[in-house]
């Protein structure tokens, strides 16, 4: 059921599915919000265009400058783009925004108090029709208003972000313990991301097989000394390729002298573990670090 | 006069046989304490204790110094191979002797040197210091760029520029095996620093696989020439070095791969930049120092470890090379010869040094005589033919038959290079040995004298083919396409 | 007499070319077993990899193919074990070794605990401590009363006494007659309990001196604050390698609280006490030691000048304190020192 509201401002569309482009490449959130006025009925009908202009202003310098407003065309219901926002941030500039209303010290309109309800919707992939959004919002918002005001009701079909692929490489010279690097790996399940795993027995057998040139995000898990090229080397490589902000460097090593650390960090090295290591804290930094690249 | 003669060519004969017959009990007893000891490590894991001490918190930080002089092909994979060691803390350092090839560039291109500026501590006397560089890929990596002044003036400048308590000097043609430094270490941490230098074995690398430093399967060259000197190595470690360091006797600890102390280092002066054979002079020079100052302390040689160096492979090169390590063996002992038979230099002094001068020194000119005699007598009458067959039947003993015991127990106890074929290849190459390299070499060795006496220095530059084979150039082949 | 020797020559070379031929012909031998026991080796490792992986890992009860049935897949066991063990620091995974051995290499290990040859009764020590076969530690103590042993027999069995009995091996381990290596000291106490190691401290005079040299070394590898008092109460020893090694163990911790126990080195006839002293004025703030480092800048010692150049440069607020020094100073030796690290710090 695809309806047809509009916006006064024409443009709310193109803006909308610019920011969602964007949201897979840059893995960064954006939330939809509708809000609808609460308390419509007690104002006079004569006064409602005013009032309408002077909550939009309201809206408009409540927000950041990187979030849109737009109003609905002939109703009280606003859709405002919070761009790099999940829905929890959202919640937390709802009610901001429902406190900031109620303030009677600065009112937005004398002698009247302001209570929103809303709905709100976080987006997550960049396949789906904006009517469909809009629609949903909509339905959801006028769920949000008839339980009260101040309520926030949340869509969550939207939300699903699209399952990434990540290249794991594993560099490791015992085939023993390369062989368990693999199968823990291996056993990990992520919601949003899939791993591709590939082992290698030395830095130069890595960078020949040509497997990192792709543009997938990368996770090299490595030793710092290996035969012919050690991962000194190949740290150093590929932190000088274009785009080297892709590869997430895990560094494990026999030394346990606080210089080589230091030094493996400063030459870009993202985690650092001394052998001999927990199979249980790998894993954990592995999520973590998979869950940090979505904001 | 004929009857002078005689009594001469009996006389020699008698000589030349009994020393040939000591001399071969000598071996055949060092041979057989070499399979006692050998028997006695047999099968036992050597990697189990290892893992030990690659933590830091026991081993000692080390400088790996690795002299330059015109080593543009050997260079990397010797930096490389260094920097694959398993060792808790270490540093590398360069040193270029004032090449006049591309070695220092090379160095600077592969590891991403950059100009720095370096305080350094001057404790040894050397050539200027134009410029250090530390790689931006390797923090631990340095070169060293000097003045040219020979390997042990290069060598001195390493020892200057160190920061750790050891340090082991590895020749730029060379690579390590990754447990090596760790290996020989060990008698030092296990002494309790007592052992103040170790050296360790080395072997021939020519006909290995190596890329980018590493060794990664153990073939035998074809050349005769090479393998010969692979069963030469051998034999001098069956026969020789293992009972030597048993009774600690080591005189010489190579060159190619040792491990020091740098304080006693420092303090006998460092290597002397006059002689030829720097490496030996500081051991000589150490030992004495200790001696002469009651010092509790000993230079070890360790079996194990391995250094893989390249052999000449040319009967030029080769001639020059053995020509040189002689005079320097002849050097140092003129040297320190009041150490000789003085029993205030203990057993180095009365077995050592004996042992050096009359086998090591000595021992080619009496045997070259012995082959001369074996020549003459066969041509002069049927009373020397005797002495001919014997002295025959010993160089035969000697030379070959107890080369190829050493094959043998060599292939029992470590089997380097795995593949029956191989072995077969060594043992009957090891047996000709008595007919052409032996007294090949022998010439040699007598040729340093008749130099030593003219006054001649000979740096005996070797030309390099490097030892790793050169990555395939199809991409950029494929690229041009 | 040559007839004779001639003789007797012939007959040896041909003695012994006969059985350099007998040797070779077992050398083949050998080299065909080995072979096939590589493959075996490698055949079971393919195999059994992944059971083991998901064995260790508690995925699965221990299925009957990894009972081992042979030497060979003992020699297999001993090594994916091993691979585990150095990399791999799992409790748990600890656990099913331990358990495992105990119950499925025990009698191995006790074969060759038992062997004549030297190199397999090693092999079977070091096995014991890598997999904590604690069942075999009575044999271990019977072992240990036996006269001949060599010493590194002996100081294996002592790892295991101290592993499987650390409060009966410390009562023992004071009164000690063995002299153990600095290396051999150090890795006995390092796996001691906090506990233990404080118990030492009460009991350390009763060690040997160079005992006692290593104990406060190993105090500052573990950087427990909590040592720092008895540290610190060393300072004032009359030995000088303690006071200079109780210096170094406090840098290592990195933390110092009261000056006036440090000051009295400034002035100390050792160099090495001054050096450490120049080191360990780091741990203060800068502008409350740089008198201090000022004077040690200007030592004899190169040593002693270049370590205190080092912590100035290396301060906050240090490489302006350099630079004014290199215009005020008068000391050749110190000005140069200072520039180096100056430059150097840039």
């Amino acid at each position: 059921m695809i309806s047809n509201y509009t916006f006064e401002d024409s443009i709310a569309k193109q803006i909308f599915c610019a920011l969602r482009a964007h949201v897979v490449r840059s893995r960064t959130v954006i939330t939809a919000v509708f809000l609808g006025l609460y308390n419509e009925s007690e104002f006079d009908a004569d006064k409602l265009s005013v009032a309408a202009e002077k909550i939009t202003d309201f809206l408009k310098n409540t927000t950041r400058k990187t979030d849109f407003v737009f109003k609905f065309s002939g109703q009280l219901k606003w859709f405002i783009i919070l761009s790099q926002s999940g829905e929890r941030e959202a919640a937390a500039f709802l009610r901001r925004l429902y406190i900031l209303a109620k303030n009677t010290d600065i009112p937005i309109i004398e002698n009247h108090d302001i209570l929103f309800s809303a709905s709100v919707a976080e987006i997550g992939n960049d396949d789906g029709e904006f009517e469909e959004l809009v629609a949903d919002g909509v339905l959801a918002l006028a769920e949000s208003l008839s339980k009260g005001s101040e309520y926030i009701e949340y869509i969550t079909t939207h939300k699903k972000r699209p399952v990434e692929t990540i290249r794991v490489s594993i560099l490791e010279e015992n085939a023993i313990f390369r062989n368990a690097l693999y199968r823990t790996i291996d056993n990990l399940n992520f919601d949003n991301f899939e791993t591709e795993i590939k082992e290698f027995q030395d830095g130069y057998e890595f960078l020949e097989s040509n497997w990192h040139l792709s543009s997938h995000t990368h996770l090299i898990i490595m030793n710092d000394i290996l035969p012919r090229q050690s991962g000194l080397d190949v740290l150093h490589k590929i932190r000088m390729l274009p785009n080297n902000k892709r590869f997430i460097v895990f560094i494990m090593t026999k030394r346990s002298s606080e210089e080589d650390m230091i030094y493996a960090y400063e030459s870009g090295a993202d985690n650092y573990f001394i052998k001999p290591f927990n199979l249980r804290l790998l894993e954990v930094e592995i999520k973590r670090t998979f869950e940090r690249l979505w904001s | 006069m004929s009857t002078i003669l005689h009594y001469l060519m009996l006389f020699f004969g008698g000589f030349i046989s009994i020393y040939m017959i000591a001399i071969v009990i000598a071996y055949t007893s060092m041979l057989i304490f070499a399979f006692i000891e050998l028997r006695k490590q047999y099968k036992l894991d050597k990697n189990a204790s290892d893992e030990d001490y690659i933590d830091a918190f026991y081993y000692k930080p080390l400088s790996v110094i690795i002299p330059a002089y015109n080593e543009e092909v050997g260079i990397v994979d010797s930096v490389r191979s260094a920097l694959n060691l398993k060792y808790p803390q270490t540093e590398l350092i360069v040193v270029n002797d004032g090449s006049k090839d591309n070695t220092q560039q090379v160095v600077i291109e592969q590891f991403q040197m950059k100009k720095i500026h370096k305080v350094i501590n001057k404790q040894i006397e050397s050539k200027p210091i134009i410029q250090v560089y530390q790689s931006e890929i390797h923090h631990n990596l340095y070169l060293i760029e000097k003045e040219n002044g020979g390997k042990a003036d290069a060598l001195n400048a390493g020892i200057n520029f160190a920061k750790y308590p050891y340090f082991c000097s590895i020749d730029g043609d060379s690579i390590l095996d990754e447990k090596s430094l760790l290996r020989v270490m060990k008698p030092i941490i296990l002494s309790n620093e007592e052992v103040i230098a170790a050296g360790g074995n080395i072997r021939i690398a020519n006909g290995l696989d190596v890329q980018m430093g590493s060794v990664y399967q153990r073939n035998l060259p074809n050349r005769p020439l090479v393998l010969m000197q692979i069963i030469e190595y051998t034999r001098a470690f069956m026969m020789g070095r293992i009972a030597l360091a048993k009774f600690n006797l080591v005189l010489i600890i190579s060159g190619a791969f040792s491990v020091f102390a740098k304080k006693w280092v420092v303090e006998v002066g460092g290597y002397s930049v006059k002689t030829i054979g720097e490496d030996m002079e500081l051991v000589v020079k150490l030992h004495r120092y200790l001696q002469e100052n009651k010092l509790k302390k000993r230079i070890e040689f360790v079996p194990d470890p391995v250094c893989w160096t390249e052999a000449p492979e040319s009967l030029g090169i080769l001639r020059k090379q053995r020509r040189r390590w002689h005079q320097g063996l002849i050097e140092s002992l003129v040297k320190h010869r009041k150490m000789t038979f003085n029993p205030k230099y203990g057993k180095i002094g009365m077995i050592s040094f004996p042992y050096f001068w009359l086998v090591e020194c000595f021992g080619p000119l009496i045997e070259l005589g012995g082959y001369i005699y074996m020549v003459v007598a066969y041509f002069s009458g049927t009373f020397y033919f005797e002495f001919a067959i014997l002295l025959a039947l010993l160089f035969i003993l000697y030379g070959s038959v107890l080369s190829a015991f050493s094959i043998l127990m060599e292939t029992w106890s470590v089997n380097i290079y795995s593949g029956i074929n191989n072995f077969f290849k060594l043992i009957i190459i090891s047996l000709t040995e008595a007919f052409w390299y032996r007294p090949l070499t022998l010439v040699w060795r007598c040729e340093a004298f008749i130099q030593e006496l003219l006054g001649r220095k000979s740096w005996g530059d070797m030309k390099r083919v490097g030892l790793s084979k050169k990555p395939e150039q199809k991409k950029e082949g494929d690229k041009t396409k | 007499m040559i007839k004779v020797s001639i003789d007797t020559l012939i007959k040896s070379i041909v003695v012994m070319t006969f059985v350099l031929l007998l040797l070779s012909v077992y050398m083949v031998i050998k080299s065909i077993q080995e072979k096939a026991v590589a493959k075996k080796m490698k055949v079971y490792m393919q195999s059994t990899l992944d059971l083991w992986y998901r064995y260790l890992n508690g995925e699965i009860a221990l299925p009957k193919e990894l009972i081992p049935s042979n030497d060979i897949e003992i020699e297999a066991i001993e090594e994916i074990f091993l691979s585990y063990i150095n990399n791999i620091s799992n409790l748990c995974i600890k656990d099913k070794i331990r358990v495992f051995s105990n119950q499925y290499l025990r009698e191995h290990y006790l074969r060759l605990l038992t062997s004549k040859k030297w190199s397999l009764r090693m092999n079977a020590l070091y096995r014991i401590i890598d997999f904590e076969i604690d069942s075999l530690a009575t044999e271990c103590r019977n072992l240990e009363r036996k006269t001949k042993l060599s010493s590194g027999e002996h100081f294996l069995l002592l790892v295991i006494h101290s592993m499987f009995d650390e409060t009966g091996f410390v009562k023992e381990f004071v009164s000690l007659s063995s002299k153990l290596s600095e290396y051999e000291f150090k890795k006995l106490l390092i796996g001691f309990s906090h506990e233990t190691l404080e118990q030492l401290t009460y009991q350390m005079n009763d060690l040997p001196i160079t005992y006692q040299y290593y104990f406060i070394d190993i105090l500052g590898v573990i950087r427990n604050l909590d040592f720092l008092p008895f540290l610190e109460d060393k300072l004032g020893d009359e030995k000088p390698e303690i006071r200079i090694r109780s210096l170094k163990a406090i840098h290592e911790i990195g933390v110092a609280t009261d000056l006036d126990k440090y000051k009295i080195f400034l002035e100390s006839p050792k160099w090495e006490e001054r050096l450490m002293l120049a080191k360990l004025l780091g741990a203060f703030s800068l502008e409350q030691v740089y008198p201090y480092l000022e004077q040690l800048l200007q030592d004899e010692n190169w040593w002693v000048r270049y370590h205190a150049a080092q912590t100035i440069g290396n301060s906050k607020d240090g490489k302006s304190r350099l630079e004014t020094f290199i215009t005020t100073a008068k000391d050749q030796y110190a000005i140069e020192m200072a520039r180096e690290v100056l430059e150097g710090v840039c």
